[in-house]
This record gives C-alpha cells, sequence and structure tokens, in this order.
C-alpha cells in the first residue's frame, strides 16, 4: 500500500512532510483551507492553508510558552485577549489561571472553531466554558472599534501572508498596545530565528519604540520549520516578574528554569536585535 | 501526494506549489513518519569511497550541503550551531587549561575547525573512517578548514579502534547515526576506550540524540556512558538541520565538575562565534518538562 505524504507548503527551500494514515477533514472556507489528517507518530495534525499549525504530540511547548509567560509576568490579570487562536489550545492554558475573568478570542474564520471543537475536543469544549467570550472578526477591526483594555493580548496568528500579513504591521502593533491597560502585556508568535531573521529584527525594532521591555525568547516545536518558534513579549513590566511563580495546571514543557532558559539567544540573534 | 523516491534521492515537485527539485533526507530511519526535502539548484560532484557515497549540493538558501549515503551531514547555512554547542561548551568548563583534544569523526572539518579556533590547543588528533570525505571537503568547503593548521594530525581507521591512554584533555565524537560503520561507535569496546583516552579530569562528548520523543539512541547512548563514566550530563539546542529539530549531546566524565556553567568563558574566542555565548550554555542544561517525564501522547499508542 503506497504511503501517504501531506506536505508543509510554508517554505520552498525546505519542505516537511508528514506521513499520514487518513484525511479527517478537509475543506476550503471563507478564508483557508482547514485540513485535518490523522498520523500515529504525531496524532492528529492541523494545517491552514497547507502548513502545519499543531499536532498533538508537540504543541505543549508553543502553547504553554505562548500563554504562561505572559500572564505569569502580570500581578493580577483578568481581561485577556487572544487573536487568532481558534484551535483552543492557547485558551485552553489562559483558563488554568484563577484570577482570569474573562477571555475575549478574536477569530476572523468561524469554521476554524467549530471544527477544532469536534477534532480537538480538550481544546474545542473550553469555548463554552462562561469566561469565554468568541467573536468573529477581523482582528484589526475589532481593535480599532472597541473601547475595551486587556491585561493581556496574545496574537496567537498563522505566518504573515495572506490576512494574518496586516497582523505583523506596526498599525496593528500600536493598536495592541493602545487596548492595554497600565503594565499589561502582549506576546505575539514571532517566526524563526533562521529563517525569518530580518522580520525578528523588524518587530522588536517596532517593539522597542512601544514599549520599556521588549524581549524574544523560543521554543522547540518539531514539526515547525526549523524545529522551533519564537515569541515577541512586548510590556512595560520585564517578564522576570514571571520567575518563581507557580504554573497552573500539569505543564508538559514549561517549568521555572525552561522559563527562563528560553530567553537565552545565541550570538547572531542578538548581534540582529539587541 | 505520493512522494516516490529513497532517502537521498532527488525527487520533483511538478505541477504544484513551489516545483523544483528537491533531495529527500529521511530522517526517521527505522520507521519513516517525517520527511525533510531541501530544495537544490545543482549536484557539484559526487564520489564512491569505500565506505559511503558522498555528495555535495548546491541548494536555493543553505549554501552548500554534503550529503554522505543519502543523509544530509552539513550545510554551510547553519552548520555553525551543532559545531559551536559540541565544541565550545566542554572547553567553556574543563578545569585545566586543554592541550590536547582528539576529534573522532566529523569528516567534514567544521568541528576540527572550531577547536583550532583555540591556540592554547597543542596538538588536535582527528580520526574519521573516511579520508575521501576529509579530501573532497577540503575543496568544497574552505569555510570548514579555515583555522586547520599543522597542530592538526588526521589519522584514516575507525574510530571504535583508538587505543590511546590518558593522551587527551577534550575527546568530541561527531559521528552519523548508527548504521554501517557508524555503528562501531555505539558499542562497549567505543565506550571504554574514550574513558581509557581520556586524562584525569577530562570530557569526551558523543552524540545524546534525542529525550524525548524517546528514542532508543537515547537510551543506549545514557546506558554506554553511565555504564563507562561516573558522570554523564545531556545537553541540547533547536537545529534546523536535525530530525526533531534538535539535538542532545552527551557529556560524560569521571571529574565532578558542573558543565552548567561555563567559568572558563574568557578562554572562548568569542570574536570567532556565531552562535554560542554564555547563556547559550546554561540553557543547553535545562530540559523541558517532557525530557524528563514524558508527554500524554505517546507516538503509535494513540
Amino acid at each position: 500500500m503506497p504511503k501517504k505524504w501531506i506536505t508543509d507548503r510554508l517554505h520552498d527551500f525546505y519542505r516537511i512532510s508528514l506521513l499520514y494514515q487518513e484525511v479527517l477533514f478537509d475543506e476550503y472556507t471563507n478564508y483557508q483551507h482547514i485540513q485535518i489528517v490523522s498520523t500515529n507518530f504525531f496524532g492528529k495534525v492541523l494545517l491552514l492553508d497547507g502548513i502545519i499549525q499543531l499536532t498533538e504530540l508537540d504543541n505543549a511547548g508553543y502553547h504553554e510558552m505562548i500563554a504562561h509567560i505572559p500572564i505569569l509576568a502580570h500581578d493580577n490579570p483578568k481581561q485577556v485577549l487572544i487573536v487568532g487562536g481558534g484551535d483552543g489550545g492557547t485558551l485552553q492554558q489562559v483558563l488554568w489561571h484563577a484570577t482570569v475573568e474573562q477571555v475575549v478570542v478574536c477569530e476572523l474564520d468561524l469554521r476554524i472553531v467549530e471544527v477544532c471543537k469536534q477534532f480537538f475536543p480538550n481544546f474545542g469544549k473550553l469555548f463554552d466554558d462562561d469566561r469565554v467570550q468568541l467573536i468573529i472578526q477581523d482582528a484589526f477591526e475589532y481593535l480599532q472599534v472597541t473601547g475595551r483594555k486587556f491585561d493581556i493580548i496574545i496574537a496567537d496568528t498563522t505566518d504573515p501572508i495572506g490576512e494574518a500579513e496586516k497582523l505583523f504591521a506596526v498599525e496593528f502593533y500600536e493598536l495592541m498596545v493602545k487596548a492595554l491597560t497600565y503594565n499589561g502585556v502582549i506576546v505575539t508568535q514571532c517566526e524563526q530565528m533562521y529563517f525569518d531573521l530580518q522580520l525578528i529584527k523588524r518587530m522588536m525594532d517596532i517593539a522597542r519604540r512601544l514599549v520599556q521591555h521588549p524581549a524574544y525568547y523560543h521554543t522547540l516545536v518539531p514539526t515547525y520549520p526549523g524545529g522551533g518558534i519564537g515569541f515577541l513579549y512586548m510590556s512595560n513590566s520585564p517578564w522576570e516578574k514571571g520567575l518563581d511563580k507557580p504554573y497552573p495546571g500539569q505543564m508538559s514543557y514549561l517549568n521555572r528554569d525552561i522559563h527562563q532558559a528560553a530567553f537565552a539567544l545565541p550570538e547572531f540573534l542578538r548581534d540582529i536585535i539587541e | 501526494m505520493t512522494i516516490k523516491g529513497t532517502v537521498g534521492q532527488v525527487i520533483e515537485y511538478k505541477n504544484g506549489v513551489h516545483d523544483g527539485l528537491y533531495l529527500l533526507d529521511d530522517e526517521y530511519a527505522e520507521a519513516p513518519s517525517q520527511l525533510t526535502a531541501i530544495r537544490i539548484e545543482k549536484l557539484l560532484t559526487e564520489h564512491k569511497s569505500p565506505y559511503q557515497h558522498i555528495s555535495i549540493y548546491e541548494t536555493s538558501f543553505y549554501g552548500k550541503m554534503l550529503v554522505l549515503d543519502g543523509f544530509i551531514q552539513i550545510t554551510e547555512a547553519d552548520y555553525f550551531c551543532y559545531h559551536e554547542m559540541i565544541t565550545h561548551v566542554p572547553m567553556a568548563v574543563l578545569p585545566a587549561e586543554p592541550k590536547s583534544a582528539l576529534v573522532i569523526g566529523g569528516g567534514d572539518g567544521a568541528a576540527v575547525n572550531e577547536l583550532a579556533k583555540y591556540q592554547s590547543l597543542e596538538r588536535i588528533v582527528w580520526i574519521d573512517i573516511d579520508a575521501d570525505v576529509v579530501e573532497i571537503c577540503r575543496k568544497h568547503f574552505p569555510t570548514f578548514y579555515k583555522f586547520h593548521d599543522q597542530r592538526v594530525e588526521f589519522i584514516a581507521m575507525n574510530g571504535a579502534d583508538i587505543d590511546y591512554k590518558h593522551e587527551f584533555d577534550l575527546i568530541i565524537t561527531d559521528g552519523t547515526d548508527f548504521v554501517g560503520e557508524g555503528a562501531d561507535l555505539a558499542s562497549k569496546k567505543f565506550y571504554k576506550a574514550l574513558a581509557a583516552a581520556l586524562k584525569p579530569g577530562g570530557i569526551a562528548t558523543v552524540l545524546g540524540w534525542w529525550a524525548w520523543p524517546e528514542s532508543d539512541y537515547y537510551e543506549l547512548t545514557r546506558e554506554l556512558g553511565q555504564a563507562n563514566f561516573e558522570h554523564v550530563h545531556y545537553y541540547w539546542f533547536i537545529d534546523p538541520s536535525m530530525k526533531h529539530g534538535y539535538m542532545g549531546i552527551s557529556l560524560m566524565t569521571n571529574s565532578d565538575l558542573d558543565p552548567t556553567t561555563p567559568q572558563y568563558f574568557n578562554r572562548v574566542p568569542t570574536h570567532l562565534i556565531q552562535y554560542y555565548n554564555a547563556a547559550i550554555h546554561s540553557a543547553a542544561f535545562v530540559l523541558p518538562t517532557c525530557f524528563i517525564s514524558g508527554t500524554d501522547f505517546v507516538p503509535g499508542k494513540s
């Protein structure tokens, strides 16, 4: 029986293909191509426009690091905004925190939420939690019109291609900062140090103009190109404030030492962004 | 889509996204679950030595790339991460200033090159089973040979056959997967020989492979290390060229030194280095929780 491979389409110089058993879901929505396949090694895999978003095996490194680093750095985080994140993986981590009173998830494509509720039920069922408000809207528009302020904003976006491109622009970063409460914290998905060095530099330069304590940190995700991904921490409050606080729930990746180690950057990246 | 072809084969993607020629790298040797394909521009040279098939490609993004028996070994664009981490980490923790080093494997020359940046090293013995790889790489990868000089003594032989007694402050094993002759480096004989070849207080490193998702190589290396050395430490770093996106290193010693802090960082020629620094050194010894206690999702069991 011929082997079936699904190939990641993010880069043209480097292509990852995963061996899969069957296609569980395949649909072109108004915004993107959603695919979910089952693999023996990685579990279920979610792809958007042919780009691997998450697998059951290795998504903890991403979701734990994008959610807990900002929330722990804040003294009393109550209002949280998740930009994107319609799969629910980040939401799951955010809801562990007892101080959190409300989480707005601003997702462009309702179909992602509906589909992930079905195929990743551990994430998806959390959209029914009383604390969660799902807003189906372009996040750029939402931030332009909402008067709400948030203690924590997490931009759990796809890559800067198509619709998501404007979420990596200075205008969007300014909108996020404007929607922050005093000493609020923003964390954004900020790509990969080997392949996206110039983009990281650009985002760091923007961050430096907008907040006092910007920082870049990174995490291991074996199925992402380059083996991992980085995040941009933006706040007038330093990330170190989050160290030595207890972690809520059961962590698969994050611990106190990893929390600190994630901010250690190699020389070639430091040269560019410091 | 169907990918026809085997490891090391060049395949052409047509009528799809990102059409072009790609080299297939099998990242999961025994039960492939993931393939990586690197886009290539052209084959620069190839040669069948008595030990392996050697080829060098020009790639679209990675510069030149060395392939041995179909497995990608090294690329110009990202070689510095792995090669700096296997050399400067031990060099920054050895208590006595290291004078002699042994490198086993690494026919591309890059590991020896990092060590040669230390003028304090008086002798670097370099052993690789395949002299042809060394000759071809010397010609095509001048970057990896920039600091080689008369202190480097190359010997073409199987690293598992070394027989030195207390001669080296540092031994670095830069081997391949445990297939063919490479498997000789996963033997009790080899680990005994490593321990015997080290001066008291010396450090030997070997590939430590992947603590997560757990691999047989990781278990095997740990057992062999613990059977032959008093202290075995594991460190790791994210690297685009590696399966699972990272590589682990097993640092073995009979000394009770603490390898997590680069006490002798002032030894390191930082002006010649692109990746390694003191913060990265310490961070490398920090393990994510899943490296220590696994995760709920276990491959193949769900």
